[in-house]
């Protein structure tokens, strides 16, 4: 599909070459792994010292917390899970989307995913950081945390394997080293590049040791192509499971609103729809402030559009089926709980999920919202806020009121709850701003090999 | 340039110019041949002639072992090692535990596609190789495209290698020295990284091992072996004699412990032996007698004490005709209130226990001097 | 009683004494055979088949060295202090109960306390007391609290400095002798005297000072009831109704199903429990303006103005009279009947119709003497004259109601009569002023009597510097009654005795009769050196039967150890109905807001205001803690506008006071009320909690104040509540039927299929831990919490902690309103860990640290908790406890002296939950393991069950078919709250019964 013959449609018509203007691989290397031997812009000095800052109080409120007790926070009887498992999801849910564009789309051939794989990939492994943060702190006794890995102990005891909490440590752990093994794989022939470019004796040290001595030749190619596709499978079964774990903690429990047998495909849906979200958020940021107009183009970012649009109308159907479910259920105990979530104390929750996520994204039907720079900046904002609140009605409302009306409580949020939140957005984003100063931000190995050219003209090139 | 070379490498603008080279060289027989190119091109694989990669398999049994070894572990740690009722649930109940089983199933996978494919088919991390110490590697690593004639165990015939790349219509080509010279990457280099490496990874442990085994203890992570509660025999820091426990009120009567009745031995001696004399009682009373009494009286009561008194007085001997005129209530009281250098054994024995010794000590006396029709 | 078998040697020492003591069955263990809790090794004395000393040593070795290796590098307190010479009767580990007595205002209550090395931990009700086996008043349960409050008085004090005992004697004593030479009278402002031999002292006290005054007033009581019973007795009497011999039960805002004497609701609900929908059963009226806990429970409630009563209960009786023939005492001919007709007293609710049936069940109640009409304490007199005037007509006295003279010579006065004495006072007349218990400063406050500090000739005996104290120039610390001797006499003719079961926590701390004892011999007076002494010699010259064969000595151990002595009831006094006329004349019927000042359940008259339990303790109707809001009727509360929190302005002539509002359904439009007993301004605890009632109380006392303003202020002050929501939304949660509805077989069993289970039953070994609870007999007192709290030690979270929903009570009792919210019905159901079998919250434990045991329980294992709460999440009764904070790690003695050692302490980040006392369990099944049998049924009995008045709450094993719980769980009425989730519970609920009037329903 790589580099068809230029054809006399108008353009719109063409099928998008995701490249603009004329790009070799020389050109290539000299745009993207030029960023890691200049010294960045005083702005990314700005953004970073800001990001930083903000995870370092984040850090140091959790410090707080695991010194006096997670009574700093605003969970209560019967709220006992808010802000933080509604963070954990969150965050887990941003960490799909780098998956499903390395994976899923690379299985479907999608070449278009070449130029931001790279980033989504990093994106997930931060995101499944900050994630993995929250329930760690999350319990009651924090140093004992480790007392959820089946070790051979003392006690002769072992874990709860019937517990989703301990599904969701395999889950989240898993996910984790997995994703951090395919980030790595797609960049050893990058860094073998930047080990040869780079002057700067120590960064070469570090590339040197870090590219394992790659050197390109055809007989290690065969191998890689093979595990980089064998890996996209897994990583495939494995994106989708491991949201479904995390809705296992919900559906496998007896509270109304959780214990629904659609919330699987639900959560993974809805993983997918903040994921894109904040992958065009970023991308957007990077391309203006790195210059990769050329590499990342408005056609990429309208086909994340469109899948926004496209997993919004899915998010619409789960939410209707659950609904439906609930309505069908006869059961007094749910409909309780539905009515509560468009209505009574907390009702503007569910309100605005249900516009963020299902009526925002709609303007995506038409082609100049999804090439313009504010909407879908706006678009992925209310995403990202409409997701976060998704989890807080499934979670806080849910469980304010439950079975027995005598032990509903209001739940309130203390304002170490909102800086843990924020901390962990810092946390993320002076992650992203790292990454993108030492480590090359395309995978220039895989867009090489999609050039128009980069192929011989006897094979159609692309990957097959 | 050494006279031992390891190859001769040429290179190529264009995959197709490198294609179109490899069966012309190959034709020559030269030595083994391999390509070095920036991204992965497609058909120098079969040009060369290299097989397909094995991996497929690998992952597929790694899986399956994960998948199998996640289910026997959990099966045996919940079902026989540690069985502990949940829910209601039998502890073999095996349906929860598929989650898990899937997730270890694609961690094995995942890491022997990505390890195995780097340290076992590629034999990665090697930084000594000879083609990384070519000028070439620069550009083949960008975007130029390199065929070698690589030495096959015997000598390569580097004029001839040459002349074939040229004609192929490579330029440069260049020789590959053998052996590398020390790169920034020479083995003992490696071996100093490793060695750091393997010494951080030791000290971390060390810092996780301590953290564990302190953390536990350090306020504010209170641990319940220190409860504030007051256990018995606590000491106190409240009470000025230091003792947690208290002795009760003078003149009060717990229940269960009414005061000893008698005021004298006259009174005393009134008692009857409220027990009656059975073979429990009689058990009991010897075995209180045995723990209590037998270390000065004697297991037979004569007084002679089974630890050699080491001190002045003299036990008495139960089986003196005073003691066995005795009245049951006098004996009892001894018990309760001492006498001479006998102290009370009322902290130690129940009233009812001191009248089943009493009982004892009667069999005792009636042992040791057995009337005749007794034998009958 | 699970400390039964403890008892039995007592009793078998009884043999060769006396009958007076009665027969007790031998073959029971002494104490020290607990082999298994902790110290039990230390009577050194095995089975005569088990380990010889030696091998035990070996095994003791063998087990520290063990211990040693598994307590890895934790530092470890290993530091042990034993007795140097131990008592007899303690045995480190095993609890030793003292017989001994509670009192408080007019009441006196036998107690059973509970120590552990001679400190007590738990207050029982003394199980030889007839009228309420084994249950003691709540307030009485958690002075355990109290006996170890840091904020107690340690020294004695004059003008603030520590001064030692001999100086403190000597300077009370100087006072009263130049009181004495100078001519002046010496005033003993103290509390109502119940203790005969508190009452000889006084006497004594009375030679040696010739112009002493006693004024002993209770700051909770009205004075109206008093008044009444005076004028009609001839002279102050105690009034105590029995409704285990009555029918029909009318209620006149009375709260006798408070608790606070656990005798009358064991009796109540002792009726309340038919067998079968044909049984009889007590049938209960109400009539009250505030909605109190007693009215909630009544089959027909009565929406009338608290100063309405009066007409009401004359309604009534002119009803009797009318339709049924019921005869006027004698000289009541020309009764004057009430103004308003009856219909136009009552409100919404109970109705004309009721109101007839009302009449016509007393009427044929009295017929066999079974009628019994009760009027509240707070309420003026007319009320109780008209109810008085009721009790005559229909008979009940001394059938349904016991009247005894009062047994001192020193009667309550009344509030006019005190505050002249605090008036004289403040003026200066007195040579000295003895404050003795009470708290006069927080009665009256703002008294000039108390405006100057450190009065020289003030002196003040309390157990803390409060309000009062800060008055007083010398200051006299006080033995908790705990530390105390003394006697009293709880029902007619019975004898009960209060020994103390500690030393006092601090030398310098002396029980007030101690003080007034050292006065008199200083004075000259008897000489005795020892309070316990003087109460023995008394005891010995006055209750010991002349002719008993049983040495004094004897006898004396024996009264001390029963707590009781029975007696010959004194002649019940006779009535003159004529004297009620002029109290009925008093009666009026006003409009306007009506302001009822009532004692506080949870702080009487503000005693126990420094009392964490007590304060946190959800008031049973409104379920609020901390604080006394001020209640308001729906319709009123809608009127100013006024929601839950919103803050007021109360107004009477010039005395204004500010408090938050709540409003409570069922309250009669136009009356407010007002606990009191709040707005403390002294001591760590109580003070700023809540508001001060008594600044509003006039110098009649009259605690029914009319014309009250009612005027909302800005501002809000959320009431700290432990149920936030009212309703059952229609939910299948407590279930109560009328008992013809019972009869026509409804709310039997549940609906729909039986839950299915993929996996197969449980099975359980030995035993099957159960709980039945009688929702009929349960009256909602709450006394269940503070056991439970005192037992398992439940920490005290605190006013915002509440707020934020996180107090830490295992069980709590939910509190429904049913109908309309003017007239609502009430229920109350107590909801703890329902030990499901199938758990669910277990399931979701990801560390294993809640399962489940083999006899049943779900039990939590706190050591292996991590604090996920995800079980919380899922327990559909969220009942699981977590601790959000620290609440308990940082407390030291004496405060931690008060926790239970058996049980564990939790720190923060841990999960807990009621275990069905599992200490007590394990005790029972120790117990019956070394004494080879099973457990006995009944023998186990959780904190909540050994408190429950009314004997609603029966545990047991549910596989043994024959015990009763497992007969009670067959019952017709029983059923499971959340049936069909399918997690079985172990709890069963018996659905609370209504046995409402014929043609009403």
């Amino acid at each position: 599909m790589s580099a068809p013959a230029p054809s006399p449609l108008p353009e719109e018509l063409t099928v998008p070459r995701y490249l603009e203007g004329e790009v070799t691989a020389g050109s290539l290397d000299d745009q993207v792994l030029a960023f890691p031997e200049r010294k960045p812009p005083l702005k990314w000095f700005v953004a970073f010292a800001f990001t930083a800052a903000l995870a370092a109080a984040g850090f140091g409120f959790i410090g707080y917390t695991v010194a006096t007790g997670i009574g700093v926070w605003g969970n209560n009887r019967p709220v006992f899970w808010a802000f933080d498992i509604i963070n954990f999801v969150f965050w887990v849910g941003i960490g799909h989307a780098g998956t499903l564009i390395s994976a899923i789309l690379f299985l479907f051939r999608k070449t278009w995913r070449n130029a931001i794989a790279r980033f989504s990939e990093a994106m997930t492994i931060f995101a499944v950081m900050c994630a993995g943060l929250f329930p760690l702190i999350h319990v009651g006794r924090p140093w004992l945390a480790f007392w959820l890995f089946p070790y051979p102990n003392q006690r002769a005891l072992w874990t709860n394997f019937r517990s989703p909490l301990l599904w969701d440590v395999f889950a989240v752990s898993t996910y984790f080293s997995v994703s951090l093994m395919f980030w790595y794989l797609g960049l050893v022939p990058d860094l073998a590049s930047l080990r040869e470019r780079t002057t700067h004796p120590l960064r070469k040290k570090i590339y040197t040791v870090l590219s394992l001595g790659w050197r390109g030749a055809a007989s290690h190619w065969v191998h890689y192509e093979k595990a980089y596709l064998l890996l996209a499978g897994l990583a495939t079964g494995l994106v989708l499971s491991v949201h479904s774990v995390v809705s296992f903690d919900f559906a496998v429990s007896v509270v109304p609103g959780w214990h629904m047998t659609i919330f699987p495909p639900y959560f993974v849906a809805g993983a997918i729809f903040a994921g894109f979200a904040m992958v065009v958020l970023v991308l957007v940021v990077v391309r203006e402030s790195m210059d990769l107009q050329n590499l990342i183009t408005l056609d990429h970012l309208e086909v994340m559009n469109k899948v926004i649009l496209g997993v919004s109308c899915l998010m619409a159907y789960s939410y209707f089926m659950e609904a439906f479910t609930a309505w069908y259920s006869m059961n007094p105990y749910l409909h309780h709980i539905f009515r509560q979530y468009v209505s009574g104390t907390y009702g503007w929750a569910g309100i605005l999920t249900l516009s963020c996520n299902v009526l925002a994204p709609q303007v995506f039907w038409f082609r100049r919202a999804r090439r313009s720079y504010p909407v879908m900046i706006l678009v992925a904002l209310c995403v990202t806020v409409g997701m976060w609140f998704e989890r807080f009605v499934i979670i806080v409302i849910s469980l304010h009121q439950d079975f027995l009306p005598s032990a509903w409580h209001l739940y309130k949020p203390t304002p170490v709850d909102f800086a843990i939140l924020l901390g962990s957005f810092g946390l993320f984003f002076t992650l992203v701003l790292l990454f993108a100063r030492i480590l090359p931000v395309i995978a220039t190995t895989e867009v090489k090999a999609i050039l128009p050219g980069a192929q011989p003209h006897r094979h159609g090139g692309g990957h097959e | 340039m050494s006279d031992k070379a390891f190859a001769v490498l040429g290179l190529f603008d264009s995959p197709d110019g490198l294609l179109a080279a490899i069966p012309r060289v190959r034709a020559l027989g030269l030595g083994r041949l391999e390509a070095y190119t920036p991204y992965p091109v497609h058909g120098v694989e079969k040009a060369l002639g290299l097989k397909k990669s094995p991996l497929a398999g690998m992952v597929l049994v790694m899986g399956l072992v994960g998948a199998l070894s996640a289910f026997l572990f959990q099966f045996w740690a919940t079902g026989i090692d540690y069985p502990i009722v949940v829910g209601g649930k039998s502890p073999l109940a095996w349906q929860a535990y598929i989650p898990i089983v899937f997730e270890v199933m694609v961690l094995f996978a995942t890491f022997t596609a990505g390890l195995g494919m780097l340290l076992l088919l590629n034999r990665l991390p090697f930084y000594g190789h000879p083609v990384l110490s070519s000028r070439a590697i620069a550009a083949v690593t960008r975007d130029r495209f390199a065929l070698a004639v690589e030495a096959l165990g015997e000598e390569l015939d580097v004029q001839a290698a040459r002349r074939a790349l040229e004609e192929a219509g490579a330029s440069p080509v260049e020789v590959v020295p053998l052996p590398a010279p020390d790169g920034p990457y020479s083995p003992n280099a490696l071996l100093r990284g490793l060695l750091a490496v393997a010494a951080s990874c030791l000290a971390a442990g060390l810092l996780t091992y301590w953290g564990i085994k302190l953390m536990p203890v350090l306020p504010p992570m209170v641990h319940m072996e220190d409860q504030p509660r007051v256990n018995a025999q606590a000491p106190s820091a409240f009470f000025a004699d230091g003792h947690a426990m208290r002795l009760p009120a003078p003149g009060t009567v717990a229940r269960g412990f009414l005061p000893y009745g008698p005021a004298s031995r006259e009174e005393a001696a009134a008692l009857p032996n409220p027990l009656p004399r059975n073979a429990a009682v009689l058990a009991l009373g010897k075995a209180r007698y045995g723990t209590f009494c037998a270390v000065c009286h004697g297991p037979l009561g004569d007084g002679v004490p089974t630890l050699t008194a080491a001190y002045g007085a003299k036990p008495a001997n139960l089986q003196s005709r005073t003691v066995r005129e005795y009245p049951d209530g006098v004996i009892f009281d001894v018990i309760t209130r001492g006498k001479n250098a006998m102290p009370s054994y009322a902290w130690a024995l129940t009233e009812e226990e001191r009248w089943a010794v009493v009982h004892y000590v009667r069999v005792l006396e009636r042992a040791q001097n057995a009337r005749d029709e007794d034998l009958k | 009683m699970p400390d039964d078998t403890r008892r039995q040697p007592g009793e078998k020492t009884r043999y060769w004494i006396s009958v007076q003591e009665g027969t007790g069955e031998p073959g029971g263990r002494p104490a020290a055979w607990n082999e298994f809790p902790e110290g039990a090794a230390d009577p050194p004395e095995l089975p005569a088949d088990a380990l010889s000393r030696r091998r035990f040593l070996a095994l003791l070795s063998a087990s520290a060295a063990l211990a040693a290796a598994s307590a890895c590098s934790r530092p470890d307190r290993g530091e042990i202090v034993p007795y140097t010479e131990r008592p007899e009767e303690v045995t480190p580990g095993v609890p030793n109960f003292y017989a001994s007595c509670f009192s408080e205002g007019r009441r006196a209550h036998p107690v059973l306390v509970k120590t552990r090395e001679g400190r007590p931990i738990h207050v029982e009700g003394n199980d030889r007391y007839a009228a309420a086996p084994g249950k003691a008043p709540y307030r009485a349960i958690a002075e355990v609290l109290g006996l170890y409050d840091p904020d107690r008085l340690r020294e004695p004090s004059h003008r603030g400095k520590a001064v030692p005992v001999t100086e403190a004697e000597r300077l009370l004593a100087e006072r009263a002798r130049e009181a004495r030479s100078q001519g002046l009278p010496v005033l003993l402002f103290t509390e109502a005297v119940l203790s005969p031999t508190r009452a000889r002292l006084l006497a004594e006290l009375g030679k040696a000072l010739p112009r002493l005054e006693v004024v002993s007033y209770e700051a909770s009581e009205g004075g109206g009831e008093d008044r009444v019973l005076r004028s009609l007795f001839g002279g102050t009497v105690r009034l105590e109704p029995l409704p285990e011999r009555a029918e029909v039960v009318l209620s006149l805002e009375s709260d006798f199903l408070s608790g606070e004497d656990p005798g009358s609701v064991r009796a109540f609900a002792a009726g309340r429990r038919p067998e079968g929908p044909r049984e009889p059963m007590v049938r209960f009226y109400a009539a009250e303006g505030r909605f109190t806990l007693t009215g909630s429970r009544a089959d027909a409630r009565f929406a009338v103005r608290t100063g309405d009563l009066a007409a009401f209960a004359l309604g009534i009786l002119r009803l009797l009279v009318e339709r049924h023939g019921v005869a006027l005492p004698r000289g009541m001919a020309d009764l004057p009947w009430p103004a308003k007709p009856l219909e136009a007293l009552l409100g919404p609710g109970a109705g004309e119709r009721e109101a007839e049936a009302l009449a016509r069940d007393l009427a044929a109640a009295a017929r066999r003497g079974a009628a019994l009409v009760v009027a509240g304490g707070h309420l003026p007199a007319p009320v109780h004259a008209a109810a008085a005037l009721l009790n005559l007509a229909l008979g009940s006295l001394g059938r349904t109601l016991a009247v005894w003279p009062w047994p001192t010579a020193f009667p309550p006065v009344g509030r006019r009569e005190a505050e002249g004495a605090l008036e004289r006072a403040a003026e200066g007349r007195y040579g000295l002023v003895l404050f003795w218990g009470g708290n006069p400063a927080h009665a009256f406050p703002g008294h000039r009597a108390f405006a100057q500090a450190r009065r020289e000739t003030f002196v003040r005996m309390g157990l803390y510097e409060d309000e009062t104290a800060q008055a007083a120039a010398l200051v006299l610390p006080e033995a908790h009654w705990l530390e105390s001797w003394g006697d009293f006499e709880p029902r007619p003719g019975l004898r009960a005795l209060r020994q103390p079961a500690l030393r006092p926590l601090y030398p310098a701390v002396r029980q007030g009769e101690q003080w007034l004892l050292g006065l008199l011999g200083a004075l000259g007076g008897e000489k005795a050196e020892d309070y316990a002494l003087f109460l023995k010699e008394r005891w010995r010259r006055e209750e010991w039967p002349p002719a008993s064969p049983v040495p004094f000595e004897r006898f004396w151990a024996a009264a001390l150890h029963e707590g009781l002595v029975p007696g010959t009831p004194p002649p019940p006094p006779a009535p003159s109905a004529g004297a009620l006329l002029p109290h009925l004349e008093a009666a009026r019927s006003e409009t306007g807001l009506e302001l009822v000042l009532y004692p506080s359940p949870a702080l009487l008259d503000g005693r126990y205001g420094n009392n964490g339990w007590l304060q946190e303790w959800p008031d049973p109707v409104t379920k609020a803690t901390w604080g006394n809001p001020l209640w308001m009727a729906p319709a009123d509360a809608r009127r100013l506008g006024l929601k839950d929190g919103d803050r007021v302005r109360l107004s009477k002539g010039e005395r204004r006071l500010e408090s938050p509002v709540l409003v409570q359904p069922g309250q009669r439009e136009g009356v407010a009320a007002l606990a009191l007993g709040y707005g403390r301004e002294a001591l760590s605890v109580a003070r700023g909690v809540g508001t001060n009632g008594f600044s509003l109380l006039g110098g009649d006392g009259e605690m029914v104040l009319s014309g009250v303003e009612v005027e909302k202020i800005p501002g809000r002050q959320p009431v700290p509540t432990t149920q936030t929501h009212h309703r059952m939304e229609g939910r299948d949660l407590v279930r109560s039927l009328s008992l013809r509805e019972w009869a026509r077989g409804e709310g039997e069993g549940r609906e729909g299929h039986p839950p299915v289970s993929l996996y197969p039953d449980q099975e359980f070994p030995d035993h099957k831990w159960g709980m039945v609870i009688d929702l009929s007999a349960c009256v909602g007192c709450s006394g269940c919490l503070l056991a439970c709290q005192s037992e398992n030690n439940v920490p005290v979270v605190g006013p915002e902690q509440v707020l934020r929903g996180r107090e830490m009570h295992w069980i709590r009792i939910d509190r429904y309103y049913e109908g309309p919210e003017e007239a609502p019905r009430a229920v109350h159901s107590p909801m703890l860990c329902q030990h499901c079998d199938n758990a669910p919250c277990e399931n979701v434990c990801p560390v294993n640290a809640t399962n489940h045991s083999p006899d049943g329980l779900n039990q939590m294992a706190y050591n292996r908790c991590v604090g996920t709460r995800y079980c919380a999440n899922n327990c559909p009764y969220k009942v699981r406890r977590f601790n959000f904070l620290e609440w308990t790690a940082f407390k030291r003695e004496p405060e931690s002296l008060v926790f239970n050692p058996e049980v564990t302490v939790r720190p923060r980040g841990v999960m807990e939950k009621c275990t069905f006392c599992v200490q007590r369990i394990e005790e029972a099944k120790v117990r019956a393991r070394v004494e080879g049998r099973k457990v006995a049924d009944g023998e186990v009995v959780p904190a909540c069950a050994a408190a429950c008045p009314a004997e609603a709450i029966v545990f047991g094993d549910l596989k043994d078919p024959e015990s009763r719980v497992s007969k009670l769980a067959r019952s017709g009425r029983a059923y499971k709250v959340l049936e069909e989730l399918g997690v079985r519970p172990s709890v069963t609920y018996l659905a609370q019964l209504r046995n409402v009037p014929e043609d009403t329903e």
